[in-house]
Order: structure tokens, then sequence, then C-alpha cells
């Protein structure tokens, strides 16, 4: 559409532009706090049953209901992450969530090698520091609430260690899983 | 060079086009989304919404989500060109090309 008005300044041109880029790094957010909330939302009951389990110790102390929570947790994101967007990009955001998966599945058979025989405690208090931590990084680039996400996280799991050792996975039930469903709610949150 | 929007240029439109070019083609954005992201109110929203969707910009859909009315705004592929367009103008601007005002 040609203008009516008189010709722009530069300034005002640099003005816009940058309105413009302002507009679009919050969009860019909004899409990524959407998509990474809805996970937050699922991983956090996840957190929930399987911190439960450990507590009542079954079955088997707890340790088996890790493998097939999470996997449900996995086919649950898939389906949400299939149902998020239209036709192929649904199923590239369920890609990524597998991706994410056996990434955190290969970290977690990985600490076999360097920390000898470590307790379900250690390793569900190193993959939550390292997922605060990615959360961190990303959110440097997406948007600030990420970063908070992940900084909580982190502060969770060491104040579960330092303080509630011997009740950590109901600590971790209460503060990690509700704090990963709240975290999750306050990313959609427009 | 190309030309001024004047429809796009105006500034809740422009950070409209702006919200809307960033979300994947054929993904919407939610009224209640935009509203928070464009700093409008509903009844200014309304209004410049009306008059994208006028121009071809935008499509508004609505579809019912449980009880209620689920509002969104989604971008055009004319939208998109009109918007890739003004930026290269407001770049152009400050390039120093400026317009030929006859």
């Amino acid at each position: 559409m040609q203008s009516t008005q008189s010709p722009l300044r530069p300034e005002d041109a640099a003005e816009a532009l940058k309105t413009a880029a302002t507009a679009t790094q919050r969009s860019v957010a909004a899409v990524a706090y959407q998509r990474v909330g809805r996970r937050l939302i699922v991983w956090g009951i996840v957190w929930i049953i399987v911190n439960v389990a450990g507590i009542v110790r079954l079955p088997v102390d707890g340790t088996y209901a890790w493998p097939a929570v999470n996997f449900a947790g996995l086919v649950a994101c898939i389906i949400l992450d299939i149902r998020s967007a239209p036709g192929r990009r649904g199923w590239r955001h369920a890609g990524e969530s597998l991706v994410l998966f056996l990434g955190f599945a290969a970290f977690v058979f990985s600490t076999q090698f360097v920390v000898v025989q470590p307790t379900l405690i250690q390793v569900e208090s190193l993959v939550t520091l390292v997922l605060g931590l990615i959360y961190i990084v990303i959110g440097l680039y997406i948007g600030w609430r990420l970063v908070a996400v992940g900084a909580a996280l982190m502060l969770i799991v060491i104040a579960g260690s330092a303080w509630a050792p011997g009740q950590f996975f109901v600590w971790m039930a209460a503060a990690g899983g509700g704090g990963l469903i709240l975290g999750g709610m306050w990313l959609r949150k427009p | 060079m190309a030309d001024q929007n004047d429809i796009i240029h105006q500034a809740t439109r422009l950070k409209i086009m702006s919200v809307l070019n960033a979300i994947p083609a054929g993904e919407g954005l939610e009224f209640l989304r935009l509203k928070a992201i464009a700093h409008a109110t509903d009844g200014n929203l309304g209004a410049h919404l009306a008059t994208l969707e006028k121009a071809g910009y935008i499509t508004i859909k609505k579809d019912i989500v449980g009880k209620r009315t689920r509002t969104r705004a989604m971008i055009t592929r004319a939208g998109r060109r009109a918007y890739d367009a003004h930026l290269l103008f407001l770049r152009d601007i400050i390039a120093g090309q400026l317009p030929d005002e006859t």
C-alpha cells in the first residue's frame, strides 16, 4: 500500500524497527514458553509420582517406578506435542521431546561410569541440576522466565540436599514436582 | 525501493504483525496472548485486527474449547510479504535511500 503521509525520518524508521524487533522477541519467547510450559507440567506430574514411589519404596524400593513413569511421561509429551501444531510441525515437536528424553536417559546411564554406584538421590539431584542449567542457558536467549524456572529448580534440589536429605523424596515430590507444575503454568500464562 | 505501508506502520499494528510473523506458518496466536504481547486493550486490539484482516494480512479463526470461544489470529502469506516489504522499506530509510517524493 502506498503511503499518504510525509516521508519517514531515519530516526522514526529506526524506532519502528526497534518496536518490530522487541515484539518479535516477545513472540518467540511466548511460543517457547507455551511449549516448555506444557512439558514442565507433564514432568511435574511424573516427578510427584516417582518421588512418592520413592517414599513408599514401591515397587522394589521405588527404583522400578522411574523407567515406567518416565516412559509414560514421554508418551504424554509426544501426544501433546503432536496435537499442539498441525502437520509435520507437531511431529517435529514430538521428535524434540524424544531426543531430549533419550539425552537425559543417556546422561543418567553415563553417571554410573563417573560415580560408583550412584544412589537414586544422587542421580535425581544431578539430573535436576543439569535440567536447571539447561533452562538457564536457553532462557538467556529466549526469555527471563526460563532463567527463573531453571534457577528455581537448582535451588530446590540444593535446598533438598542440604536441609532435608532424610526427607529428600518428600521434598522433591512437593517442591520439585509441584514447582515444575507451577513453573509450567506460569510460563503458559499470557 | 519498497513503499511505506501505512496499514502495517501504525505502532500497534506493527507490533501485531511482528508477533504473528514470528509464529510458525499454519499456527495462530490466541487473542489473550496477543493482547498481552502487544500491550493492547480488548477494543483497541479488536479494531486493529479488523483492519489487518480487511487488508488480507491476517485471518481470524474462532473455535470452541471446552465452554469458551477461542479466538486466534494467523498471518497470511500476503501479510508476511507485506510485512517483509515494510521492514525492507524501513531499513532502506535508515540506509539513506530516501523515498522518491514525486
